[in-house]
């Protein structure tokens, strides 16, 4: 069991992780239940559809935007810059999935951003033909479809 | 990233619509509405977009022009909100209908930022578009930001959550800004930047218990028989940009509370050429090719200066009282020529002193006259900005004002003492014209730095934080030999020791 100040989060594959209260809560999900229901403190939180890979690398982000918030001396803006890019590189295209939907479900505000932004920079500028292939979306339309919407969306382009 | 398997990736395509809209809104509108390619699943995601930015980028990169581009767009919307509205464009007379409908469209997606820039390639043409005024009653405005339009106030005003206002290029009439601030109680921040060029700008701000505070930077080119009245009974920080003080008066009241002012009156070109007139005769001689020549950004005792040194200390004597004050290098210099002829000060009750200064010798009278002035000083910062202009003292002053820079720092240990003086610190961010100054042999830069710093050992004994930062110095400092109590002490220049 967690000492005072520290909450266990525990996985769909059943890891759990001991961490410190200030980091989890910067899940708003987290907060909201540590808040409403004082069990939740005392226990263990379970963290529904998330592995414990997913959620260790959760946990990675938040501890350093926790400790940056708590001392901004110590953890100057551009040394989170630094961090944030080279945590959404790192990243595959799966695990920026599992990460874009863990961090949505546990309302991690900051880290939701950053992941779409990512996302938005793989897709800015490119050709709709080159997204699909980034992101293997399959074109479903029929070419009867595909000239509609070019009728429609003429201004775009 | 293109190695995955093909079956994992997939999911990609089924990341919750709320995700996808947050990606979309990334995005630049090109990019988003070109998403409704992709996929069934994605034709119509970017209809909901909260974010529309339509600025000069959009002509240049779909060659399509803004307004039946915007008009598209808001037929085809389909969320319920928009959180900002940005829309930048060159607007013409016979769009008013349509600029309308936009604003309506906006107000009924509840935005929350709202950004309407008409100068675009229209230089200094006047205004032209008057914003429709269901605006001002949008309650889910938060920033209002117009340039380039008239406003008129319809007679009931409701902005609940409105926060900061910009207005840029705006004639607002006398009771304009006292309406508005009385009708949003939540307002922190009004920045009024070149309003009011041909007539008198008045600034009445209502007992706002949440404002804190007022910029304004006044034109560089306005009518000179207008006049400025600004009463802000509530505010932590005023902001005062203007050039040569064109204006026949300035009335400020600002309240007690008012904790920061920052004055910079740095606009120096348009004002020096009309020195040289000046000196060879009031009237004659407004050739254009020997203008260009003589543009100095140097202030000489003559009646121009006199006059825009009277301006200048009565903004000033309104600002008595706040305890932080950031001056920019123009004050100084003008300040400077006051204090030559060691006529009357004012006293402030200044704690924390910034001047922005190029540490040239003929600013030291500037620098005294303020630290004479502020005799509860407990820190100091002058810091050289990172855009100078080249300084060239013209033949008037080495003749008429000139004096011997080692000499002066003498005379300004003699006369200064600042007992709460604690911290001093000194930045170069600037570049130096070291080579013109070293072939005058005018007393500047590092070197002066160097000395000013040294000074400060003996204007104050209770000093105990020292920062000196500066790439280019040659002059490193011994902190011991100086500041023999001082606790905190950092100097970043560079190796070679000089005591």
């Amino acid at each position: 069991m967690a000492s005072k100040g520290n909450l266990t989060l525990k996985s769909c594959n059943g890891k759990e992780f001991i961490v410190e209260e200030k980091v989890a809560v910067m899940s708003t999900t987290i907060k909201n239940m540590v808040d409403v229901d004082d069990s939740f403190a005392q226990g263990v939180i379970p963290i529904i559809g998330v592995d414990g890979k997913i959620l260790a690398k959760l946990i990675e982000y938040c501890k350093e935007h926790a400790e940056a918030d708590e001392d901004e001396e110590v953890k100057s803006e551009e040394y989170l810059k630094k961090f944030d890019e080279k945590f959404v590189d790192e990243l595959n295209l799966n695990d920026l999935y599992d990460l874009l939907k863990a961090s949505n479900y546990l309302e991690i505000t900051k880290l939701l951003n950053l992941l779409c932004q990512k996302v938005a920079s793989m897709i800015k500028g490119k050709k709709p033909e080159e997204i699909r292939r980034i992101f293997n979306i399959k074109n479903d339309f029929t070419p009867e479809e595909e000239e509609e919407i070019n009728r429609q969306n003429p201004w775009a382009f | 990233m293109e190695a995955n398997p093909q079956n994992l990736c997939s999911q990609f395509n089924e990341l919750p619509d709320e995700i996808i809209h947050s990606i979309l809104d990334k995005l630049p509108l090109e990019d988003a509405v070109q998403t409704s390619f992709l996929s069934q699943r994605w034709k119509n995601l970017w209809k909901y977009i909260t974010q529309l930015d339509i600025g000069p980028s959009w002509l240049e990169s779909t060659g399509k022009e803004v307004v039946p581009s915007m008009n598209h767009f808001i037929r085809l919307h389909m969320g319920e909100k928009i959180k900002n509205f940005s829309v930048r464009f060159t607007y013409e007379p016979h769009m008013s209908e349509q600029v309308d409908s936009w604003i309506q469209f906006a107000t009924n997606k509840k935005v929350e930022n709202l950004y309407i820039d008409f100068h675009v390639n229209r230089g200094e043409r006047d205004p032209s578009y008057v914003l429709n005024s269901c605006i001002f009653n949008c309650e889910s405005l938060i920033i209002l930001h117009l340039r380039c339009c008239i406003i008129t106030l319809p007679n009931s005003i409701s902005l609940q959550n409105l926060k900061e206002i910009y207005f840029h290029h705006l004639e607002l009439d006398n009771m304009t800004v006292y309406t508005l601030t009385s009708n949003t109680p939540v307002l922190l921040l009004l920045s009024l930047m070149e309003c009011n060029r041909r007539t008198d700008l008045h600034i009445d701000i209502a007992p706002n218990s949440h404002f804190k505070s007022l910029m304004i930077s006044d034109p560089f080119m306005i009518d000179t028989d207008t006049r400025i009245d600004i009463k802000v009974p509530r505010a932590k920080e005023f902001m005062f940009e203007s050039g040569l003080l064109p204006r026949e008066s300035y009335n400020i009241e600002i309240s007690l509370e008012c904790e920061r002012v920052i004055l910079f009156l740095d606009s120096l070109f348009v004002w020096c050429s009309e020195v040289q007139s000046t000196e060879s005769d009031d009237e004659a001689d407004e050739e254009e090719q020997e203008e260009e020549e003589v543009r100095f950004n140097f202030p000489v005792h003559n009646q121009k200066t006199l006059l825009f040194e009277q301006k200048l200390l009565d903004i000033l004597g309104f600002c008595k009282g706040a305890e932080s004050l950031k001056i920019s290098n123009w004050c100084i210099q003008v300040l400077a020529l006051r204090e030559r002829r060691n006529t009357k000060r004012l006293q402030f009750n200044c704690k924390s002193l910034k001047l922005y200064t190029h540490f040239n010798k003929w600013e030291l009278p500037g620098i005294t006259y303020m630290l004479k002035a502020c005799q509860r000083l407990e820190e100091l910062i002058m810091v050289s900005p990172e855009c100078d202009d080249e300084i060239e003292p013209p033949d008037i002053y080495v003749t008429q004002d000139d004096f011997k820079g080692d000499d002066y720092l003498k005379h300004m240990q003699s006369i200064l003492q600042l007992p709460n003086l604690r911290t001093v610190i000194m930045k170069n961010k600037g570049r130096y014209h070291s080579s013109y100054y070293q072939v005058k042999g005018i007393l500047s830069g590092p070197l002066l730095r160097f000395k000013l710093a040294k000074l400060m050992k003996h204007i104050s004994s209770n000093l105990d934080h020292v920062v000196i930062s500066s790439k280019g110095d040659p002059y490193v400092f011994d902190p011991s030999a100086y500041w023999p109590n001082c606790n905190r002490f950092s100097c970043s220049c560079s190796q070679n020791l000089v005591k």
